[in-house]
């Protein structure tokens, strides 16, 4: 009998432990090897496990996937194009083009050719179509803070507003578990603990607050770079030139993937119990008096931020332009 | 001599003619083994894989993002 044991000489390769094909990837917290086939399965079954999970694995549900182009959404929506022909739901995907120059431009070449290959229905907006012209880093700079800060702010406005007009059952995004450890480490850290359950992998929709989901949520960041590396899908690797050199996150996962050599399985054990025992928020929020998104007081971050820029709230242009968008989708 | 390329930083670093485990690599590059992922030749490596003489590796750090 072939011996499927992981031999770790230079010389010995080892087998995958489910065909006994040479490996390609030693899952250290499962403590087996796994050739390309069987990763790819390994991810998927991850995936499909956190979509049932969130009740959304059924014949006519709708998902909105945002994707970037980048590794992770991109990952994300391959592996949920297959599940989708598999469980019978239908899968829509959304780029924001944030006007950050050549960088959207690789990003969003990346996200029409992945939608292309996988026969995915593509809503792009174009942020500079709602900002005067403007892309995000002018916003910012003009309204005076952070780049990511604004960012942020824009995409989730943008998804929820897309999602409403499509009247998906929830918004994916590409959010992984190291992600997932690092925001939530990171929240504790600076004692914003109202922030840790927006960490949960599936949050119900609350008012006119579509539901969200993590489809990604127990898939180490490794392993959606290797996927999308195995499988050959179109994806930028290339770092947003406003994203800042050693931001907290990136310390504090070099910090757990440092603590996860040691204890093979301990960022996937800490989501999963962070996520039993943590309720969503029973108070959803409320809506703005402006545009009717999701808002926290009367009027909605956008609609306040706009406003101070641009001397009206554009909440109510970005419904219109994406309303826009989406019928021409029909 | 052994190419390194790094991405998404776009570096190249060459290592002389030393043989090297993968994972003495990344902690070189002040990496965790969980924090990237090594091809050569287009394939993965394993953290306890050699590399030396002129074998070119392409490190991706998986810490990265948009």
């Amino acid at each position: 009998m072939r011996s499927r044991s992981i031999e770790r000489s230079a010389e010995a390769k080892p087998l995958c432990a489910v065909c006994g094909a040479p490996a390609v990837v030693y899952l250290r917290f499962a403590r087996r090897a796994l050739c390309s086939k069987h990763f790819s399965e390994f991810v998927v079954s991850r995936v499909e496990s956190m979509l049932r999970r969130a009740g959304l694995l059924r014949e006519g549900v709708r998902i909105l996937a945002a994707v970037s182009g980048g590794k992770d959404s991109s990952t994300m929506l391959d592996v949920m194009a297959s599940l989708s022909r598999k469980h019978g739901f239908v899968v829509y995907a959304l780029h924001i083009y944030l006007g950050l120059g050549e960088y959207s431009d690789h990003l969003l070449e990346a996200t029409r050719a992945l939608a292309d290959k996988l026969g995915v229905p593509l809503i792009v907006v174009d942020v500079r179509e709602i900002l005067e012209g403007d892309g995000v880093p002018v916003f910012a700079k003009k309204v005076r803070r952070p780049e990511c800060s604004v960012c942020g702010l824009t995409k989730r406005y943008i998804m929820n507003a897309v999602a409403l007009e499509l009247g998906v059952d929830a918004v994916a995004t590409g959010h992984n578990a190291d992600d997932a450890i690092a925001y939530l480490l990171k929240a504790f850290i600076n004692q914003e603990l109202e922030q840790l359950s927006k960490w949960l992998p599936y949050i119900p929709s609350s008012g006119s607050a579509v539901a969200r989901v993590r489809p990604l949520y127990e898939v180490y960041e490794k392993h959606t770079l290797l996927y999308a590396l195995l499988s050959s899908i179109p994806f930028t690797h290339e770092e947003c030139p406003f994203r800042p050199r050693r931001s907290m996150e990136d310390v504090i996962k070099e910090m757990i993937n440092r603590l996860e050599e040691q204890h093979p399985g301990i960022k996937v054990s800490f989501l999963r119990k962070f996520s039993r025992r943590t309720k969503v928020p029973s108070e959803g929020p409320a809506a703005c008096r402006i545009c009717g998104m999701p808002s926290q007081g009367d009027v909605c971050s956008f609609c306040r931020l706009t406003e101070k820029v641009y001397g009206e709230p554009l909440g109510p242009r970005a419904r219109s332009y994406v309303k826009m968008l989406v019928a021409r989708k029909r | 001599m052994v190419k390194v390329v790094l991405l998404p930083d776009n570096r190249v670093l060459e290592l002389g003619k030393r043989k090297f485990k993968v994972s003495e690599l990344l902690r070189e590059l002040g990496m965790s083994t969980e924090s990237a992922v090594v091809l050569r030749g287009g394939k993965p490596l394993f953290e306890w894989d050699v590399v030396g003489g002129d074998d070119e590796v392409t490190v991706y750090r998986a810490v990265s993002g948009g």
